[in-house]
């Protein structure tokens, strides 16, 4: 079985974020760049799943970028996929998530995939709108924020945490889309081994005329970014208890107004 | 004549509190651009709802009653909810961010050939009459401006964002009941279970008020003590990274960068030091409370009032003395 893995290259979650003199963009000379945390389930159920099928199943890392992003596809080879396909684009916005969706669903039909796997969303945009659009895209069913995970050979079935502490267990026919959340797994690091045959492994680059995607239309375009400044009031207590508690629980009465 | 639809939502017969302050903010829009406003929700149908939405101006309510009270698999929700707008042609469809509206409405685009984004926090036409949504990226590291150029746009907008309360936007009308037949087909998925794990009740993305702990609470039995004090503030518990990680709570109560972004009006940070990840998730609550026994901690420095002292001591003093002020 050929297993899929769409995952997305984003600044570090430590990351400053500074915006472009244009204000249409972030600065992203000083970014230090990692694989989307929520791929990287993705990635380690995809070899786990792997690993429980053997030679038989084959685990293709997919995706849509700049130049940069065969970084994270080869991190994703030497965690163990197999091999790896680059769509690539100037940019990492110019592209809507309607256009990326159709990119990856002609990648994973080309990889003859029947799971695929993703993050739930992209911690740079947060938008998680790509797992549903996939979805849609290939006529699939769908599995979003995925927690537990079991395959057999027709199906699948997972578990969900729901808002308000209620799970839920769905029983899926493939093909399916699944993302993922944390809690499903614990993703492995790259060995030294893994690293060097990640080297040797296939990585092949295409463009968007390559997978008949026209960018110039976006559906969505972005403007006017900046960095929000929120005043804090600072009052802080340091007397003992009871009284540092009544002059907050007073401030957050009179002063703030939120009781 | 063109129009927005909004999906509601309902909680015990009423629109929850997240659907009023969005219809109220579709008011206002359909306003502005002269345009009608129609409501879809999906589930049994409640008379009362039909009544409230007349005050918001609401001329057709669009009603799927699904006969058996089980969730429909997201795939059907939403073909029903395209097939009903592409129906009316309609500029703009809004919902609330909710966990279920994030997977449904990105199928529902995608059906529409939609633009569409997703945690929208302000709502606005541009002059040419596309719909403008600004939206925090980056976990409200920073925040930009979307304009949607499709015919219709698609905006899943974060709870409590709105300043609008009701009655700016269109005047009451009669609101006309349409029910909507759901079509039933294999859709390969079946729900096989569903459990209730934890007693809280209050969804953290939406609560108005949360009480979050760290690692400093040293275990998952003493997150009660939070519980303690949300049930007192009718709040919900959150948790920062450390204690997901750490094993005391699930990923589902995590606040932060790779955990849920919440929009209080008030917000309790409970033994957090204030990570950038941390932050990144909660910054935009219109007060926050800081407790943490270490003055250096950076939660001071982006807290309103702060308490120096062991959460142990001072969550169960302000539990107590917020039970005395809100019984009066």
């Amino acid at each position: 079985m050929n297993i899929a893995v769409c995952i997305k290259q984003v600044p570090d979650t430590s990351a400053t974020i500074s915006i472009k003199p244009d204000k249409k963009g972030i600065d992203e000379s000083a970014i230090k760049w990692i694989i989307n945390p929520y791929d990287e389930f993705a990635i380690e159920q995809a070899l786990q799943l792997k690993e429980k099928i053997g030679d038989a199943a084959k685990v293709t890392v997919i995706s849509v970028g700049p130049a940069k992003v065969q970084e994270a596809l080869r991190t994703a080879m030497a965690m163990g996929c197999d091999e790896a396909v680059h769509i690539q684009t100037e940019d990492r916005w110019s592209l809507d998530h309607l256009s990326v969706s159709k990119v990856l669903a002609h990648a994973v039909q080309e990889a003859q995939a029947k799971l695929v796997f993703l993050g739930r969303h992209a911690i740079d945009d947060d938008s998680g709108h790509t797992g549903p659009m996939l979805a849609t895209m290939l006529n699939w069913s769908q599995a979003c924020f995925v927690q537990t995970f079991e395959w057999s050979d027709d199906h699948i079935q997972v578990g969900k945490d729901l808002e308000g502490g209620r799970t839920q267990t769905w029983k899926i026919d493939l093909p399916a889309v699944v993302t993922t959340t944390k809690g499903l797994n614990q993703p492995r690091y790259a060995s030294l081994k893994g690293i060097m045959a990640a080297k040797k492994k296939p990585l092949h680059t295409k463009t968007l005329a390559d997978v008949g995607v026209d960018a110039s239309a976006a559906s969505v375009t972005w403007s006017e970014f900046f960095v929000p400044v929120q005043e804090r009031k600072r009052k802080i207590f340091k007397d003992g208890l009871p009284g540092d508690v009544e002059q907050v629980v007073t401030l957050l009465r009179e002063e703030a107004k939120v009781l | 004549m063109s129009s927005i639809f909004v999906y509601v939502e309902s909680k015990q017969q009423k629109l929850s509190s997240s659907s009023k302050e969005l219809l109220a903010k579709a008011s206002v829009l359909a306003k502005q651009a002269e345009l009608e406003l129609h409501a879809i929700s999906i589930g049994h149908n409640h008379s009362s709802i039909a009544e409230e939405l007349k005050s918001f101006g609401v001329k057709t309510y669009y009603l799927s009653d699904h006969e058996q009270n089980l969730p429909i698999e997201g795939q059907a929700y939403a073909e029903l909810i395209a097939s009903i707008c592409s129906k009316a042609n309609p500029l703009a469809v809004l919902a609330t961010a909710s966990a279920f509206a994030k997977t449904i409405f990105p199928r529902v685009a995608q059906l529409l050939s939609a633009g569409i984004v997703t945690d929208c926090v302000e709502l606005s036409w541009d002059a040419n009459h596309k719909l403008q949504a600004q939206k925090p990226l980056y976990s409200g590291k920073c925040v930009a401006t979307a304009t949607i150029h499709t015919n219709c746009a698609i905006a899943v907008c974060r709870p409590n964002s709105f300043l609008e309360k009701g009655g700016e936007g269109l005047s009451l009308c009669d609101t006309k009941v349409e029910t909507v037949e759901a079509v039933s087909r294999h859709v390969g998925a079946r729900l096989i279970e569903e459990k209730e794990v934890t007693a809280s009740k209050v969804q953290l993305a939406e609560a108005e008020i949360v009480v979050s702990g760290g690692r400093s609470l040293k275990s998952g039995e003493n997150f009660s003590i939070l519980e303690d004090l949300a049930q007192v503030l009718g709040a919900a518990v959150g948790a920062s990274r450390a204690a997901v990680d750490a094993g005391y709570v699930p990923h589902s109560m995590q606040v932060g960068q790779t955990g849920k972004t919440v929009n209080p009006s008030l917000y309790i940070a409970c033994g957090i030091s204030g990570a950038i990840q941390h932050l990144a998730g909660m910054r935009t609550s219109k007060t926050i409370v800081a407790i943490n026994t270490d003055p250096e901690a950076p939660i001071f420095q982006h807290c309103d009032y702060g308490i120096v002292g062991d959460l142990f001591d001072v969550v169960p003093v302000m539990t107590q003395s917020l039970k005395k002020i809100l019984h009066q």
